[in-house]
């Protein structure tokens, strides 16, 4: 067991951007954005009293005549496209019930995803009784937003055999503002396995499989060999760590964060060590905005 | 201890990885995560002692008390523990569900420090058989992130050791009972052996 006195750890520093010319200005709730009233009021502001405030905390950002504030951190919203991760948390009669890191349940039904058997088929008795052999209670599965109702709720598909369940990894939650816009949400990184950086803040890390089953919903059981789990280690620490000092989730600030951490020969698990982890996060950012 | 939801692919790889001698986080099987102790926190206590091992928060005082011995016992003080599990530390701990693990924990500690070799219960006497100091122990889990049991057992210790009690003068005898003094001074204390 190491021991260290409290007063030797590092203390949280800034980590500015190369410009700083253009830094955004930052805004929290209640604070006046503007007198003028001739600006439309976009998300996150209203108006109180003939002037313009700010409803959230985040940065402002003005676009011809509209005024909107982006707050810094959100609870997942949803929004129609996105590939997310989620749990299952309920199997009801034709539907599951998924954790998406949200503020509700989203809503997976059995006629969104796609049946095992390989051709394009309704669901029939049959298969409502076996939803549970497809998918259970604790499950994770990468699916994508396809409606989002009035009241906030997500209604989700996994029509594809991209989507699915996902097989032996390791899952991480962290705030959805920080995972970079991306098209493509699920990627092979050279180390050898395979990120899926989900758009609600779930990121899960798992080894590359050869082969492509025919069938999502099978799991592979075969015991995953130490050199591929301390890679899956070394990733789950580094983004953990990006994630803990704000710094936005990418692939490439990942493999950056990755290989920075074995060049230095640190061990997997030296990454949880606060120093440690203030080192490799302040010069990732240095070697992000070269 | 806190239900945690996860898939059987998830749990298959962290059984296969307990096998292979490396967890999930790329610590080996007795490694401990972010260990945090912070002790003299809460001033109206005789000793105090927090701990933090990554999610898991722990709050520990310590009170000195003087009370007859026990019947058994007359030169020896007494240490008693009280476990409270907070509802903020854990969903299941709501209302009384988290009895049954305060229980286990507090047995868990009488059972430790019932051991002279643990904590030397003779030196809290004062007058044999009349008067002893009684040690109560408060543990209040605020946060419950796993690895319960070490963390409070490192807590109670750290506590003990901060502990502070005031000197006690014997003043003179009146009628057969014996009249004590305090010391106000607070640099004029006590201190427990625990190692």
């Amino acid at each position: 067991m190491e021991i260290q006195l409290a007063s030797e750890l590092p203390r949280v520093k800034a980590m500015v951007g190369a410009q700083g010319s253009s830094r955004p200005r930052l805004v929290t709730p209640g604070e006046v954005i503007s007198q003028d009233t001739s600006f439309m009021r976009g998300h996150g502001t209203y108006m109180e009293e003939g002037v313009q405030v700010a409803s959230v905390a985040g940065y402002v950002t003005r676009v011809n005549r509209l005024i909107t504030v982006t707050p810094l951190r959100q609870v997942y919203q949803g929004a129609v496209g996105d590939t997310i991760v989620g749990r299952i948390t309920q199997v009801q009669n034709n539907r599951w019930k998924v954790d998406v890191n949200s503020r509700l349940d989203a809503e997976l039904r059995l006629s969104n995803i796609h049946l095992p058997g390989g051709e394009q088929r309704r669901s029939n008795l049959e298969d409502e009784r076996g939803m549970r052999g497809l998918l259970k209670n604790g499950d994770l599965v990468c699916v994508e937003v396809q409606k989002i109702t009035d009241d906030g709720l997500l209604r989700l598909a996994a029509r594809s055999t991209k989507f699915g369940k996902l097989s032996q990894g390791t899952l991480l939650a962290v705030s959805p503002s920080l995972i970079v816009q991306d098209k493509q949400r699920m990627h092979d990184l050279p180390c050898g396995a395979r990120v899926v950086f989900g758009a609600n803040g779930y990121v899960y890390i798992t080894p590359i499989i050869p082969q492509e089953q025919s069938s999502s919903y099978t799991v592979n059981f075969e015991e995953v060999p130490v050199d591929i789990r301390k890679t899956i280690g070394r990733l789950r620490n580094c983004i953990k760590l990006l994630a803990h000092h704000s710094i936005m989730i990418s692939p490439t600030s990942v493999m950056a964060a990755f290989d920075l951490s074995t060049e230095q020969e640190y061990e997997v698990k030296d990454l949880l060590k606060p120093n440690i982890m203030q080192h490799i996060a302040m010069t990732t950012v240095q070697m992000m905005n070269e | 201890m806190v239900d945690v939801n996860l898939s059987d692919a998830e749990k298959r790889y962290i059984v296969d990885g307990v096998k292979l001698g490396t967890r999930v986080d790329g610590r080996d099987h007795l490694d401990y995560r972010q260990l945090e102790i912070e002790t003299g926190l809460v001033s109206t206590a005789n000793g105090s002692a927090r701990i933090r091992l990554d999610r898991t928060d722990v709050l520990i005082t310590v009170k000195m008390e003087m009370e007859p011995p026990l019947l058994d016992q007359p030169k020896n003080g007494q240490l008693h523990f009280f476990v409270n599990c907070s509802a903020n530390a854990a969903p299941e701990f709501e209302g009384r569900g988290g009895e049954d693990l305060a229980t286990s924990l507090s047995s868990m500690l009488e059972r430790v420090y019932s051991s002279p070799h643990t904590l030397n219960t003779a030196k809290l006497c004062v007058v044999p058989g009349k008067h002893v100091k009684v040690l109560y122990v408060d543990i209040e889990i605020l946060e419950c992130g796993g690895n319960l049991f070490d963390a409070v057992s490192l807590g109670v210790k750290a506590a003990l050791w901060a502990t502070k009690m005031p000197r006690i003068y014997i003043t003179g005898e009146d009628g057969g009972e014996l009249e004590f003094s305090v010391s106000d001074n607070p640099c004029d204390v006590d201190r427990l052996d625990v190692s």
